[in-house]
């Protein structure tokens, strides 16, 4: 994890394997953040085209495209709170914590799989 | 441990700079070795040592209640309403309890574990009740299950439930006044149609709410009772207790605060309530149980959904949980002040409220006047002989209304301050309330006036 994001860093190791300019992430819901979801679908899987090559595809920039694509109109202000999550709402990028990958600074990858779980509400 | 975890901490957070947080290069704080999964408090766990160390705080939390009281002949109730935490905790429970079957004189710890769950699909729709049990299922263990609207069986003994008939509170009134009149329970209206009544009655969201975890706690207490459960779990997470203590505060429940969000609270009837999750901020509970593929589901409120205004618990919720991204200890902080709450000496013996249950301070109305302007109240004894023979022949003057305005606590004044007339309270309302009246026939003369007697006597001598 930390090898990666240091090596797209340094530039070598930026994600090229995958076809070209488009990249393959997977955002899931859970904990009741389907609700704000369009057709309160848990899973949605997302192909961004990347106009430039050179700039990485951030979290930050990632959750404001997920706050036009994937909430429900009306909702985005449950989803997104300054640029950021709401607070109480997990991030977990390939089962690990957004917190320990830098948060809105992590550089998304090919094939990522990043997880949404609400725990608002108590439980 | 603590210390040395403290340490680190704050060695972390020097470290730290200001604004944006960076991906973090330390290994695991427990193992040293592994890359690390999850940031809690600023401290950083891979995935084993984090599962590993959510059951140990689980362990040290019951074994410090054990040492207190003998155990192996006590049943547990685990409460569970399918979300994350209660989910989480009877994963938890389930471990403790089999945990020391692997050594050599093997016994459970508890006599039995019980699972407890209130039905509330009478009110949200959406309800996952398979899903639910099917979680209680998974750990092996019994499930017993009350419905909401179980609140309104009639008692076989005296079937009448309280009606609100008017409430008035200062300002606006010159002495508050909450009259009721006895309606009959025979079962006419089915109990889902007066719960449905209840909560469409009351004012606001906050209300309904209020309600709602009463209504609860009523129910799995009596459901611990009746399954022979002395020790009740109940699954209030850390980050819940500290948006509670904020939210039941600004309600005016300071004074039976402690036993409504403290670490152990003997609840009326017998039953003692742990709340061993308490140690636990929600991003702990989340991260467990998707590490340990715990299922669970979403429980619906009455502000699902709702911007954070809807209601005051919706607001110290959002509270709460900004503060603590922001200072990632706000959560602990407070559970440490919890942990320091005690109950008033005089709130172990005073009256229940009848709506809450809890220890009800005598004299709410003086703590409003004190608040507001209105008239002093006409001395008078808190209950009428009226009244007292009204209770005892129900049938006979059902119809004439009285004040329970002292029998009710501050908080469930203003709960039923905003309610519609013709609200009717739940069975045990009037159950309750017959206790009391029951308690102040059996005292051999009215308590207030031996009080001011007895006053008096003690002062003639200085009389002019």
């Amino acid at each position: 994890m930390e090898s990666s994001v240091r090596g797209s860093d340094s530039g070598d190791a930026r994600p090229v394997a995958h076809d070209e300019k488009c990249l393959t992430i997977t955002a899931m819901y859970s904990g009741g953040m389907e609700r704000l979801i369009k057709d309160e679908k848990t899973e949605v899987v997302h192909k961004i085209e990347r106009k430039d090559d050179s700039t990485p595809l951030m979290m930050e920039e990632f959750i404001a495209y997920l706050g036009k694509t994937d909430v429900a109109e009306g909702k985005q202000d449950m989803f997104i709170q300054e640029n950021s999550v709401r607070p109480g709402i997990m991030v977990i990028i390939n089962m690990v914590d957004w917190e320990v990958e830098g948060e809105l600074e992590y550089e998304l990858k090919n094939n990522d799989c990043v997880e949404f779980i609400s725990t608002l509400h108590g439980g | 441990m603590c210390d040395s975890t403290d340490s680190q901490e704050q060695q972390q957070q020097q470290e730290q700079p200001s604004g944006r947080k960076r991906a973090t290069s330390k290994p695991c704080i427990k193992c040293k070795t592994a890359q690390p999964s999850v940031a809690i408090r600023l401290s950083v766990y891979c995935k084993d040592c984090f599962v590993k160390s959510a059951i140990v705080k689980f362990r040290s939390a019951l074994s410090k209640s054990r040492k207190r009281a003998p155990v192996s002949r006590t049943k547990v109730m685990v409460a569970l309403s399918g979300g994350a935490t209660s989910s989480a905790m009877l994963r938890l429970m389930d471990d403790y309890q089999h945990m020391e079957l692997k050594g050599a004189a093997a016994e459970p710890i508890y006599a039995g574990v019980v699972v407890g769950h209130v039905d509330e699909s009478t009110v949200f729709s959406g309800y996952e009740d398979t899903q639910i049990c099917a979680i209680a299922t998974d750990c092996g263990v019994d499930v017993v299950v009350a419905r909401l609207e179980d609140v309104f069986v009639p008692d076989s003994d005296q079937p009448a439930l309280l009606e609100l008939v008017h409430a008035t509170i200062a300002p606006s009134a010159s002495r508050d006044q909450f009259c009721v009149q006895l309606a009959k329970n025979d079962g006419a209206t089915p109990g889902r149609e007066r719960l449905r009544a209840l909560f469409a009655g009351l004012g606001s969201a906050t209300d309904r709410e209020d309600m709602l975890d009463i209504l609860k706690t009523f129910l799995l207490t009596r459901l611990a009772r009746q399954a022979q459960c002395e020790l009740l779990l109940m699954g209030d997470s850390g980050t819940r207790i500290a948006a509670k203590l904020v939210s039941l505060t600004s309600r005016g429940r300071g004074f039976s605060l402690p036993l409504e969000i403290g670490a152990e609270s003997r609840l009326a009837g017998g039953v003692t309530v742990y709340r061993p999750m308490r140690d636990y901020i929600m991003k702990e509970i989340a991260f467990f149980n998707l590490w340990t593929k715990q299922r669970s589901v979403v429980v619906p409120t009455f502000t699902t959904g709702a911007p954070t205004t809807a209601s005051i618990d919706r607001l110290t919720e959002a509270f709460v949980v900004g503060l603590d991204r922001d200072f990632p200890s706000t959560v602990s902080t407070v559970c440490r002040t919890v942990q320091k709450l005690e109950l008033r000496e005089d709130a172990l013996d005073a009256l229940p409220c009848i709506v809450c249950n809890l220890p009800a301070e005598p004299n709410a109305q003086v703590w409003r006047n004190r608040l507001t302007v209105s008239e002093a109240p006409n001395a008078q004894p808190a209950l009428s002989n009226a009244s007292a023979a009204l209770v005892t022949d129900v049938k006979a003057q059902h119809q004439s209304p009285f004040d329970v305005t002292a029998h009710l606590c501050y908080s469930c004044q203003s709960l039923l301050h905003f309610a519609k007339p013709g609200l009717a309270l739940p069975a045990f309302c009037f159950e309750t309330y017959r206790e009391h009246v029951k308690t102040a026939a059996n005292s051999t003369s009215n308590d207030w006036h031996q009080r001011q007697e007895t006053l008096r006597r003690q002062i003639e001598e200085f009389l002019l």
